[in-house]
């Protein structure tokens, strides 16, 4: 069975179901890669795991944010589409806002004046980090990990993953995740 | 008036009472790869078993040493080595 067959052999539900899961995959793989030589690990592995964690906390953020807005298995070619519309340094941009404390009034009037609640932050201020880490392991050839620091953002993306859960469909993660989809394009 | 390197690094060493042994602090001071002001702290440390609890307590310890130094003027960016793994990569240079 080819690889095409035996995703349509899937059934929507079960592509959605997959979907949802790319953050736990690439979280796996992570792992896998960090830890696969046993004593000298190979910077390629060690890059492709850091590039990994970004893309695992990367992905749970677009799912959650094209799912705000549209919801269900008919809608999954519209989310598709949609999620093409994140962009990185946008969404660093906006999560650095959200890690300082610095939230433009377009995104805080609705939840001021509620302090933000401290999940969100560490989710912000990781998928910075993660975000700089990845860009270090995609295009930086002087930049040399080290299975310590590999791990360390594996787990950093995975403790995010679960800050995320605590919090997502409050009044505070849907700012979060509407600002980094559209921050500049709203209006104050 | 910005810190340098050095000025960070040795506030890095009077931060007392961190959970596990640090052998030394290295600093690098640059642009990210958004072009923002950017401070690099790599946390060497001595023992090779530290876990994940232990190393959030020493990146929120760091952050707000250098984030106070620095009047938040860098992001500041905490990565974490070995000892064994830093004279690894010394052999490989």
């Amino acid at each position: 069975m080819g690889l095409h067959s035996l995703s349509y052999s899937l059934g929507s539900r079960a592509v959605e179901a997959n979907e949802m899961s790319l953050h736990t995959d690439l979280l796996k793989q992570a792992t896998i890669l960090a830890t696969r030589e046993p004593r000298r690990p190979l910077q390629a592995s060690l890059r492709r795991a850091a590039s990994a964690a970004y893309y695992a906390l990367f992905h749970l953020l677009v799912e959650e944010g094209t799912r705000l807005m549209l919801s269900g298995t008919k809608r999954k070619p519209l989310r598709d589409c949609l999620a093409r519309a994140f962009h990185h340094g946008k969404m660093k941009t906006v999560s650095k806002q959200f890690y300082s404390g610095g939230i433009s009034k377009k995104l805080s009037s609705g939840f001021e004046p509620e302090p933000l609640q401290s999940q969100i932050r560490i989710v912000a201020r990781t998928f910075c980090d993660l975000q700089e880490a990845r860009h270090d392991a995609d295009y930086n050839r002087a930049k040399r990990f080290t299975r310590a620091e590999t791990l360390d953002l594996i787990k950093r993306a995975d403790d995010a993953v679960r800050k995320w859960k605590e919090v997502r469909r409050t009044l505070q993660a849907d700012t979060y995740l509407v600002g980094l989809l559209a921050f500049e394009l709203m209006q104050g | 008036m910005d810190k340098t390197a050095a000025e960070i690094k040795a506030a890095l060493q009077e931060i007392q009472d961190l959970p596990t042994p640090i052998s030394d602090w290295d600093v690098e001071i640059g642009e990210d790869s958004t072009n923002d002001p950017a401070v690099w702290v790599y946390v060497i440390l001595e023992r090779e078993d530290v876990n994940f609890a232990t190393t959030t307590q020493i990146r929120d310890r760091v952050t707000n040493t250098v984030e106070t130094l620095t009047k938040q003027q860098r992001w500041v960016y905490i990565r974490f080595r070995t000892a064994s793994e830093v004279e690894q990569l010394k052999q490989m240079k």
